[in-house]
């Protein structure tokens, strides 16, 4: 990220601005969707961020991390969707692809289905850690800095992820166990 | 391969399947309204990172909170906190001015939300803020402003729409930019509650949100609403807490306080119910409001971190037990910390409640070894926050950083025996250095001396006799049900249920019934069960599946076990396992 362009969108240069646009626009769709776990919300998330982060440019200090910070904007337009759209999905049904004699390519997708399930279970503070730490890549202590939560704040929401979808797993080890079993 | 490079493969594998690429028309419709969008350059302060302390834990939720509550909210409430504090509208004599009119404003019961569409309820609760000439509503993308002025003694209120038309149609808002409305306003005696009432409106929308009674939100600095999204200005005054609960975890008593002028609690418009956070309390001023004063918590515990000095690699060591409690215990704990330099330990009582007052800081040089803070290939770094308090129910903790020479003092007061625990409650004070910390306590002693905890009635009178906090063994068995479950296509029958390590069986005549099952750290006797992971005979008589959550409780002689559904997608089973089992000590639990 070049600072000088950073630099000149936060002085109001919207060629600037669509030019960071389309140097992170990609990455936090791709994060949005991840927290998110639906298109709809996801590409919400994304505008709002976008425009939040427009707005509120004039207010970043360092451009340097300008990275960093249309992050922690866009978990939040997250946090936002989040709340805003869960009341609608309570009826959604996701069809269970788990059931006895399904075959191994419809349990590979019965198995992510699963991972998916559990983890729209997750509060969705704790699911933009383990996006952050699994799929970003980022060490806890930059995570805590980006989002603005302490390090060991963090950590305790990334465990509590890491223990829902292990009982996911947890879960499949035993189907395997169930199915190597004599009828 | 371990379990964990194993979870980790899995989860990096299933997180890199979705899109990377964000959908252009999604990019160019924000790019199209930031083209009509202005920068805002009239706050008052700059954002920044803000520095890892204490102070930041409550913003992110209090963020959420607020956007939890605009969706989920429907009904009105009683004011937050303040006691006696109910909107009276009546008209006032004295002429309308938008001078009067200044200042933010929080919706007197729900309001029909366009952008609600399809919820089965499409209301929901609605703020305004008033300048010296426009009028913003609150919206669930930005705001919605509208040129406002006043004309006549009347106060004839007239509106037109400056919003733009991308912003409209993102709220779903059935309108055009420069549309025009009038409506009468009418003001308490006191100022403090609007009634809008429409004379036209070309604006539907609009009509629908404004008409009615506002009631004044007390909100430091309207204009910044992530300002003003936690944070409610208090009237000099005492106070009883809405939600916060202080003992037995968050579920039972009343808590009371007084604070002088120039305080704010972190909550939500006097209409709004609040987030539901009956384990903690924050109290900031005004002047300061993301750095709260005074934190309460009655969930959380002293944590098992560890810290030490040396060079990387560091070994991770593993946690030693803190003590939860009595309050004496959490000190000594404290004391024993070779990364904590503690001082002015003495016994305190505050709002009838005794314990022990304890100023902490941190030892420069320590870092915690179990956490670090390097990008992968980057010279190993560890973190210097260090966390002293957590596990809550709310997730919150308390940490401390010796790079920025943290203090604190906590006063920890015993709340009496809870699921065979002492219990304890947490009030922290927190600054970056001593003489900063002097400051707070200057401000906030006083407050926190006017304290006042009241018991009350046991929240769950008809618990199972003395619940302790259970962990996976202590549940592992085989237990009947105490009275008759319905069994899927069956007749109510007596059930049997099996817990082994990792699996829960619900035994039927022609087979078991399996879902997996794991204990929730952190949140006291919670489980979550997944599945069923059934097979034949019995599956296609469960027609369901899925995450189920419960509170367990366990009496303490170990005999009966209880169930409480918090959230089970599987109402079979929920039909099943709630309510209350007794252990059948004759059969031997089949740990596969």
């Amino acid at each position: 990220m070049d600072p000088a362009v950073v630099e000149r969108a936060r002085g109001g240069d919207r060629e600037a601005f669509t030019t960071l646009v389309g140097q992170v626009s990609d990455s936090l769709y791709a994060v949005a969707f991840r927290i998110l776990r639906e298109t709809a919300s996801a590409e919400d998330a994304l505008q709002n961020a976008l425009i939040s982060t427009w707005q509120q440019l004039p207010h970043l200090r360092d451009v340097e991390r300008f990275e960093a910070w249309s992050q922690r904007i866009l978990v939040h337009a997250c946090y936002a969707e989040f709340s805003r759209r869960r009341q609608f999905a309570a009826n959604v049904r996701v069809i269970d692809l788990n059931r006895a004699g399904a075959s191994d390519g419809s349990r590979v997708l019965a198995d992510r289905d699963e991972l998916d399930r559990a983890f729209r279970k997750i509060p969705v503070d704790q699911r933009a850690v383990f996006v952050m730490h699994h799929y970003v890549g980022l060490p806890l202590v930059e995570i805590a800095e980006t989002l603005g939560i302490p390090a060991g704040t963090a950590r305790s929401r990334l465990h509590n992820a890491t223990r829902a979808l292990r009982t996911v797993m947890a879960a499949g080890a035993l189907r395997t166990l169930e199915e190597g079993r004599p009828a | 391969m371990s379990d964990d490079r194993m979870f980790e493969r899995s989860a990096q594998a299933w997180l890199e399947l979705g899109p990377s690429t964000a959908p252009k028309r999604v990019v160019d419709a924000a790019l199209r309204t930031i083209a009509t969008t202005p920068q805002q350059r009239d706050l008052q302060a700059s954002w920044r990172f803000p520095r890892l302390t204490i102070q930041m834990r409550f913003a992110v939720a209090a963020a959420v909170g607020l956007m939890v509550l605009g969706a989920g909210l429907l009904v009105l409430r009683s004011p937050q906190n303040q006691i006696g504090q109910t909107p009276t509208p009546s008209p006032s004599a004295s002429p309308i001015t938008m001078e009067r009119l200044q200042g933010a404003w929080a919706s007197v019961g729900t309001r029909i939300d366009p952008i609600l569409g399809n919820a089965p309820d499409k209301s929901g609760l609605q703020t305004i803020a008033v300048d010296a000439a426009s009028l913003r509503l609150n919206g669930w993308k930005g705001e919605i402003a509208s040129s406002a002025s006043v004309i006549g003694a009347a106060g004839q209120l007239e509106l037109l729409m400056d919003a733009p038309q991308e912003s409209l149609n993102r709220e779903h808002w059935d309108c055009t930019t420069g549309d025009s409305g009038t409506y009468y306003a009418s003001l308490s005696p006191d100022d403090q509650t609007l009634t809008l009432t429409s004379a036209s409106d070309e604006c539907a929308s609009r009509d629908e949100i404004l008409t009615g009674d506002w009631t004044r939100w007390s909100c430091p600095d309207p204009a910044r609403y992530a300002y003003c999204s936690h944070v409610s200005e208090l009237a000099p005054g005492r106070y009883t807490a809405a939600n916060f609960k202080p003992f037995e975890g968050g579920t039972r008593g009343q808590f009371a306080y007084t604070v002088p002028a120039g305080w704010a609690d972190f909550h939500f418009p006097p209409t709004w119910p609040g987030p539901d956070r009956r384990a903690d309390l924050t109290l900031a001023t005004v002047a300061n409001p993301d750095s709260p004063l005074i934190n309460v918590d009655s969930t959380i515990r002293a944590s098992t971190m560890s810290a030490v000095i040396g060079a990387p690699p560091l070994a991770c060591p593993d946690p030693v037990t803190a003590s939860g409690g009595p309050a004496a215990s959490v000190a000594d704990w404290l004391g024993s910390r070779p990364f904590l330099a503690v001082s002015q330990r003495r016994p305190i009582t505050i709002g009838g409640l005794s314990g022990v007052q304890i100023d902490v800081s941190v030892v420069a040089g320590f870092v915690d070894p179990c956490t670090l803070g390097s990008a992968p290939g980057a010279p190993i770094e560890y973190s210097t926050q260090i966390e002293i308090f957590g596990g809550s129910e709310t997730g919150d903790s308390v940490t401390m950083d010796t790079a920025t020479d943290d203090h604190a003092r906590f006063i920890v007061l015993d709340t009496g025996d809870w699921q065979g625990y002492p219990g304890t409650l947490l009030i922290s004070l927190t600054a970056q250095g001593q003489s900063a910390l002097d400051v707070v306590i200057a401000q906030a002693m006083p407050v926190v001396q006017t304290f006042e905890f009241i018991p009350g009635p046991s929240a769950s009178p008809t618990a199972v006799s003395s619940p302790i906090a259970v962990n996976a063994t202590d549940l592992q068995g085989t237990w009947n049900s105490v009275g008759t479950r319905p069994i899927p296509d069956a007749l109510d029958q007596l059930t049997v249920f099996t817990l082994g390590a990792n699996y829960l069986d619900i035994h039927q005549s022609d087979g078991d019934v399996r879902s997996s099952w794991v204990l929730i750290e952190d949140t006291i006797n919670r489980v979550w069960v997944h599945g069923p992971l059934t097979t034949v005979p019995v599956a296609p008589r469960w027609d369901c599946f899925g995450i189920g959550e419960y509170d367990v409780s366990l009496s303490t002689d170990g005999a009966t076990l209880t169930f409480t559904p918090i959230d089970e997608d599987c109402a079979q089973r929920e039909a099943i396992l709630a309510g209350d089992w007794t252990r059948d000590v004759a059969a031997e639990p089949s740990l596969k």
